[in-house]
């Protein structure tokens, strides 16, 4: 039996059921099974009629033949990595001259997801709109390894770029899903079962009918990513995509998507820019922290990390009392939320003990060590 | 949305979208449907045939109609672009979506020719072509016959001298003058109108005009002209007749030169079934109550009979009758072909382009007109130096827009010469061919002042083949050029 759909079983048998209704949608379209994905979705649809009441065992039946004729397709579940697009140096000044992006590199490979973090206003959008082909760069060059001789139109239509104010769509949510799916190649039946599909996937079958001023602008945000994977982009670059929805949502998406980055169906690099360094952090390949236009930090890089380890946390403790437990074996630093300690000899595991041991009462830990935030 | 359409629509969304988002279908079939539901109301349209026509005012309230109609198409085709969303395209979806375009936006103009062309066929349903001819002839006839007592007048005549062309203008202000109308009266010798003096090209016009001459010398004519016996006169009714209308000369012949005895009752009622079949009372031109208020013999008979009015009916009935003729119809062909291509321009143009480029291009367009307009008027140029600005201005264009093929950066002003070189592409050809005929009249014409005479070549004649030339030039420009370029300028990346 494939790994996938071991843990898919896995989920069923310890009643996370969301998830696995969710991973067998996935799993379904790796098959590229047209009759496979219909049942997968009329399974979907099943789930959400009994998601309010206890699950009959039909569901579960009913998932685990889903399954099994999965699983005897099981040599397409496997995705590879190859090489998407390559950034050499690439910067930008606008023409106000009042701000500039400075030299980047980054690589993007199929199944990456890339994250840039940041305050406001340092230039994540910049790179991200740069990358997307919509700004002109001032140095450095773009390769895209997979296009051939490629025109600035094959660039656009192989990638796609989702603002963090997204336009406005006119008519009916599922006309603009059957056409943005038509205008990539895909027709016919295929075109309503992937409309069906992402729908389902994204759970919007409830709001397929509504258009764009009937819904609120978390769902157009889960609108417009339907709209874009309909596309097969490439390349796909999200400014913002948490801005608007709500943590739960945030969540859902952030691990949708590392999983339909890493689909064998249409594997595809993600770059998305966010203020949710820690959602970030945990889906992504790399994070790349961007700071007054400069890469400031990317995750990965050893060298900037390993002089010290740091540890956020929250606590009700006076300053004085945490001091006398670190006993001068580290820095305490309040930003009037959370006090950072960073200690050169100490691991984060080590200052926890200490914390413990001195009966610090703590209501938030987090190792930052690794992470964006210790630079920011 | 009938079933079908439906059906068709979901189809088209889901296999051609590059189709599906014109919105052609939807405006075939509720423009059709439209057009229909016009026809039968304008079937049903009250008016009288023998007044004058009220299509005017029907146009102008269809043209509101066009508008909305317009409107709601743009509305509708403006949310989908399979062009700006980067989607497959192939190198004829430009033509193949102007193509689209013109169609949709010619249904919408094509309302506004309903009601003239309902309008021809009730006339032509009411009034046959011979009926017609046959009719005007029989009541000029009979009012000859009726009034033959006071219609036998003396011919009026002009005594014309020959005279070269340096020694008097070529038609002499007493030549025109010529046209006044001089009534005879019964019983009194014919008047003179005058004597005029006349080059031989005027002569030769004037003299086949006539309907006897008299040779007094070489250089001296008496032409005559019989009295205007034919009331009612519509030149136009005949030509598909048979029957030929009598002319002046005709009924002279026929009933003044060889007079028949005739029973003047059976005349008088016959007469008066026709002219109660022509008669419309309405108002009159000022031109028309100026005969009446005049009080020669023709015009005694004239009021007498009423033919002021029925002749204004019959003229009314023939202009409705042989609107589609084949010698009106270009006009009509023009201005919808026109009128539909500058439409379909425009949304082209709105579809290649962004929103500010757009609107700037249309900017410039007027503000380059009115400064053309300035210079060319301070200049004090002929017509056919406008054809050739224009003419510069799109091989200006078309040279700039190819940079787009060498800049790394979209630019709204590449943007709006690639639109100004499409808004002018689809015209160049006949730009081209006008300023040849306006310079080739301006040469003749230059001749003609140093007393050569040139014979002015018919150029107009050829019109209609470059207009087709050019549209067939700017299908061909859509496929190998206008795509490629509106491809490469709107996906380059921004400043």
């Amino acid at each position: 039996m494939h790994r996938r759909i071991a843990e898919i079983q896995s989920y069923l048998q310890h009643n996370d059921l969301s998830l696995a209704v969710r991973r067998i949608l996935d799993a379904s379209l790796d098959t590229a099974n047209i009759s496979l994905l219909k049942e997968s979705i009329a399974f979907s649809q099943a789930y959400r009629q009994y998601e309010k009441t206890a699950m009959p065992a039909a569901f579960f039946e009913s998932a685990n033949n889903l399954l099994d004729k999965i699983n005897d397709v099981n040599e397409r579940l496997t995705s590879h990595t190859a090489p998407l697009v390559a950034a050499h140096e690439i910067s930008k000044t606008y023409r106000s001259g009042n701000f500039s992006l400075q030299p980047i590199s980054l690589q993007i490979n199929t199944g990456d997801v890339v994250g840039v973090v940041g305050e406001n206003g340092n230039g994540k959008t910049t790179l991200l709109r740069c990358i997307a082909g919509q700004l002109a760069l001032d140095t450095g060059e773009l390769q895209f390894s997979q296009l051939q001789k490629p025109d600035h139109y094959d660039i656009k239509h192989h990638l796609a770029f989702i603002p963090q104010r997204i336009p406005k769509w006119y008519g009916s949510l599922k006309d603009n899903l059957h056409f943005s799916a038509a205008i990539y190649g895909i027709k016919n039946e295929e075109n309503i079962v992937m409309v069906d599909f992402m729908l389902e996937r994204l759970d919007l079958t409830p709001y397929a009918h509504l258009n764009w001023s009937q819904i609120s602008s978390g769902y157009r945000t889960r609108f417009e990513i339907a709209r874009i994977l309909l596309q097969k982009p490439k390349l796909l670059i999200l400014d913002e995509p948490l801005a608007n929805l709500d943590i739960n949502a945030q969540q859902s998406i952030l691990t949708d998507l590392r999983f339909m980055a890493k689909s064998v169906h249409n594997p595809m690099g993600i770059l998305l820019s966010s203020q949710q360094l820690h959602e970030v952090e945990k889906i992504a390949d790399t994070v790349l922290l961007i700071k007054n236009g400069s890469c400031l930090f990317r995750t990965g890089e050893p060298e900037k990390t390993t002089q010290a380890f740091v540890v956020e946390l929250e606590t009700t403790a006076s300053r004085e009392t945490l001091l006398n437990v670190l006993n001068n074996q580290g820095e305490l630093n309040y930003n009037g939320g959370f006090y950072t300690i960073t200690a050169k000899e100490r691991s984060a595991q080590d200052l926890l003990s200490m914390l413990v041991n001195g009966k610090i009462p703590i209501t938030y830990f987090r190792d930052i060590t690794h992470s964006t935030k210790r630079f920011i | 949305m009938p079933g079908f359409l439906k059906s068709a629509e979901q189809k088209l969304l889901l296999n051609k979208p590059g189709v599906w988002s014109t919105r052609t279908h939807l405006v075939l079939y509720y423009g059709l449907l439209f057009i229909i539901v016009l026809t039968a109301v304008c079937f049903l349209d009250p008016s009288d045939l023998r007044t004058g026509s009220i299509t005017p005012v029907w146009i102008g309230f269809v043209s509101v109609i066009c508008i909305i109609a317009l409107v709601v198409w743009l509305i509708y085709l403006l949310r989908f672009n399979l062009f700006k969303r980067y989607g497959v395209i192939d190198r004829f979806y430009t033509v193949k979506s102007f193509i689209l375009y013109f169609i949709s936006a010619g249904v919408i103009v094509l309302f506004t020719y309903v009601q003239p062309a309902v309008e021809s066929v009730r006339a032509n349903m009411a009034y046959g072509d011979e009926e017609i001819v046959n009719d005007i002839n029989a009541i000029n006839t009979k009012v000859c016959e009726l009034e033959y007592n006071s219609l036998k007048v003396p011919w009026q005549y002009d005594t014309v001298s020959l005279v070269q062309t340096d020694e008097a203008p070529a038609v002499s202000p007493a030549y025109e003058d010529a046209y006044e109308s001089v009534d005879a009266v019964p019983g009194r010798p014919a008047p003179a109108r005058h004597h005029i003096f006349l080059d031989s090209a005027a002569f030769h016009y004037r003299a086949v005009k006539a309907d006897s001459l008299i040779k007094l010398s070489d250089t001296s004519y008496i032409l005559y002209d019989v009295p205007a016996y034919a009331f009612i006169e519509a030149a136009t009714a005949d030509k598909r007749t048979k029957n030929k209308l009598l002319s002046s000369f005709e009924l002279y012949n026929k009933i003044f030169k060889y007079p028949q005895p005739t029973d003047k009752a059976v005349i008088r009622k016959e007469l008066g079934m026709l002219l109660h079949k022509y008669h419309y009372q309405e108002d009159l031109s000022s031109h028309a109550l100026e005969i009446y208020e005049s009080d020669g013999p023709f015009d005694i008979v004239s009021k007498k009979y009423h033919l002021v009015h029925v002749g204004t009916s019959v003229s009314n009935i023939i202009e409705k009758k042989y609107r589609w003729s084949k010698e009106n119809l270009p006009p009509f062909i023009r201005v919808f072909y026109y009128v539909t291509l500058v439409i379909t321009l425009l949304v082209l143009i709105f579809r290649h382009t962004t929103t500010r480029t757009f609107f700037l291009s249309l900017l410039t367009g007027v503000l380059l007109t009115i400064l053309t307009a300035l210079i060319l008027s301070f200049l004090h140029t002929a017509d056919s130096d406008l054809l050739l600005a224009l003419v510069n201005y799109t091989i200006l264009f078309f040279a700039a827009s190819l940079t787009a093929f060498y800049i790394g950066k979209r630019n709204v002003i590449t943007g709006i010469l690639i639109n100004l070189f499409v808004a002018l592409a689809p015209f160049f050809p006949l730009l081209i061919f006008l300023w040849y005929v306006a310079w080739k009249k301006e040469q003749v014409y230059k001749q003609q002042m140093v007393n050569v005479y040139v014979n002015y070549p018919d150029l107009e004649k050829f019109i209609p083949y470059v207009e087709a030339g050019s549209a067939l030039l700017f299908i061909i420009l859509l496929v190998v050029y206008i795509n490629k370029v509106y491809r490469r300028w709107y996906s380059l990346p921004q400043e």
